[in-house]
């Protein structure tokens, strides 16, 4: 199986559920945004008591308040779940903060 | 022609006074009578409200509106840059008033110091011409939003926590989202940490608030802003920025999309599950059989040294503990095996297990967890934790 490198990170909290707050990772090429979840799931995150801070419980979505960006861009504007990771993509998971 | 008459943009003592303003390019004498003539509100004189508010005094906005309900404590100062020692005890609205007035006296500056709610929001928020939100709590956001775009006020907000900052301008313009377009749905309450738990560094403030107040300059004086449908991301402990695309208004948002369902202020507390401040509510989970109060712990202690679990996490355990505390946090609580944790807490002869966090929410938790794991020990929480112990027992003991 063909794999492509890319760098997932984590911001406004959500990088305490895993390991570390960027990291360079390998994933099966032709992956989508949402088989990208899984991985997060299965291979970054440590702190299983707070993984609903990250994702809903079948891990289909991001929980409410997290943002997805692929290359700084809003996943909304992309196709969504249904993105295609390239080779060299940034997906980023944003925890938006409410403090002031 | 005589020696008497001239033509002015601004009045002598404006000119004086906005002249360093008024020269930068693109800005200029438009920009600042656009200001003098405008009202700006800003909901929450915290960590943001205060450099928003003392940046738009300086700049000469003509009517500043100030939304908050709390009262100055001395664990705000390090942030909260308009609130001074002397004013610890006093109404952060007053506070902020006082400062924007030793700084520009010609600031007209109203006061809302009663509940922001579904009730008052409305007929606060359709008096200015732009809204910055600087609250501290989810209800609020929500709130704020929704008023904002019935009342197509654009909003500028911002939010900090920890290390990190976001800022972005919502409702601005045909395509520009509102918040709920980003989040239609609350976060779950258990999700979302605020500065009194997470902390905040005070120049993380700072920098949102200071760029909210930009903003507002712009989007008043020159018609634009540059965080539309953008947002930018600030992380102070890697010295990162970023700016973010969004995604465009949703027309199927419940507030500003072409039908929309929310055409009033709905109950906020209820749709987000949590209060409007950011203050951490009590929790009661166990029977009192399961809890102790600090004066019956003190009176235990001094007969015998007890076991003592302290669920805190380290930093916090840090700041100070009861000498007898070991600290096994709450989520060590839940992963380490039974054995594990008595090794630490040296818990022999099925002796009583006593446990401490900061206010008495997490104890209650680690309890439940616990008293499976340790079925012959007798597993109590003490009640309201070290702020209790603090108020009743010790007032010198460190608390925060």
């Amino acid at each position: 199986m063909t794999e492509i490198p890319v760098t997932i990170d984590f911001s406004g909290g959500s990088e305490f559920l895993v390991k570390s707050k960027e990291q360079k990772v390998k994933i099966p090429a032709e992956s989508t945004l949402l088989q990208v979840l899984k991985f997060v799931k299965d291979n970054l995150v440590v702190d299983f008591d707070r993984i609903n801070m990250l994702f809903n419980d079948d891990v289909t979505e991001v929980a409410h308040g997290v943002i997805i960006l692929i290359n700084d861009t809003d996943f909304a504007l992309l196709s969504e779940y249904d993105t295609i990771i390239e080779a060299g993509d940034r997906i980023t998971f944003v925890s938006t903060l409410h403090g002031g | 022609m005589d020696d008497f008459s001239w033509t002015a943009g601004v009045s002598r003592d404006d000119a004086q006074r906005y002249s360093r303003q008024i020269l930068v390019n693109d800005f200029g004498v438009k920009a600042q009578k656009s200001l003098l003539s405008s009202k700006v509100l800003i909901i929450g004189a915290g960590g943001l409200g205060c450099p928003v508010g003392i940046y738009l005094a300086g700049a000469g906005i003509g009517t500043i509106g100030i939304v908050d309900y709390d009262t100055v404590s001395i664990d705000n100062l390090h942030r909260q840059i308009a609130h001074k020692e002397s004013e610890v005890g006093k109404r952060k609205t007053d506070s902020l008033k006082n400062s924007i007035l030793a700084l520009n006296s010609r600031i007209c500056v109203e006061i809302h110091e009663g509940t922001f709610d579904s009730k008052s929001a409305m007929e606060i928020v359709k008096n200015y011409d732009i809204v910055c939100d600087c609250s501290d709590n989810v209800a609020t956001r929500y709130l704020v939003n929704d008023v904002c775009v019935i009342l197509n006020k654009t909003l500028v907000s911002g939010s900090a926590l920890r290390w990190d900052g976001q800022l972005s301008v919502y409702h601005f313009g045909e395509d520009c989202p509102c918040y709920r377009c980003l989040f239609p749905n609350p976060p779950n309450p258990e999700n979302v940490t605020n500065c009194s738990e997470g902390g905040v560094l005070g120049p993380i403030v700072g920098i949102i608030g200071s760029l909210q107040a930009l903003e507002v300059l712009k989007i008043l004086g020159m018609k634009e802003s540059s965080y539309a449908g953008k947002m930018f991301l600030f992380n102070g402990r890697d010295g990162k920025t970023r700016t973010i695309g969004l995604r465009k208004r949703d027309k199927n948002c419940a507030v500003c999309g072409d039908s929309p369902t929310v055409i009033k202020p709905i109950d906020y507390v209820l749709f987000c599950g949590a209060g409007a401040h950011d203050k951490v509510e009590n929790l009661k989970i166990l029977a009192d059989s399961e809890r102790i109060s600090v004066e019956e712990y003190r009176d235990l202690r001094r007969i015998e040294k007890p076991i003592l679990l302290d669920t805190r996490p380290n930093l916090e355990f840090e700041i100070a503990h009861l000498p007898e505390a070991k600290n096994i946090t709450l989520s060590e609580v839940k992963n380490l095996e039974a054995e594990k944790i008595a090794q630490t807490l040296e818990a022999t002869n099925n002796r009583d297990i006593f446990v401490i966090c900061h206010r008495g929410n997490d104890s209650q938790r680690a309890v439940e967890i616990l008293r499976d794991k340790f079925a012959n020990h007798k597993i109590r929480d003490i009640i309201g934790g070290y702020d209790k112990w603090a108020k009743n027992i010790n007032q010198d003991f460190p608390i925060y």
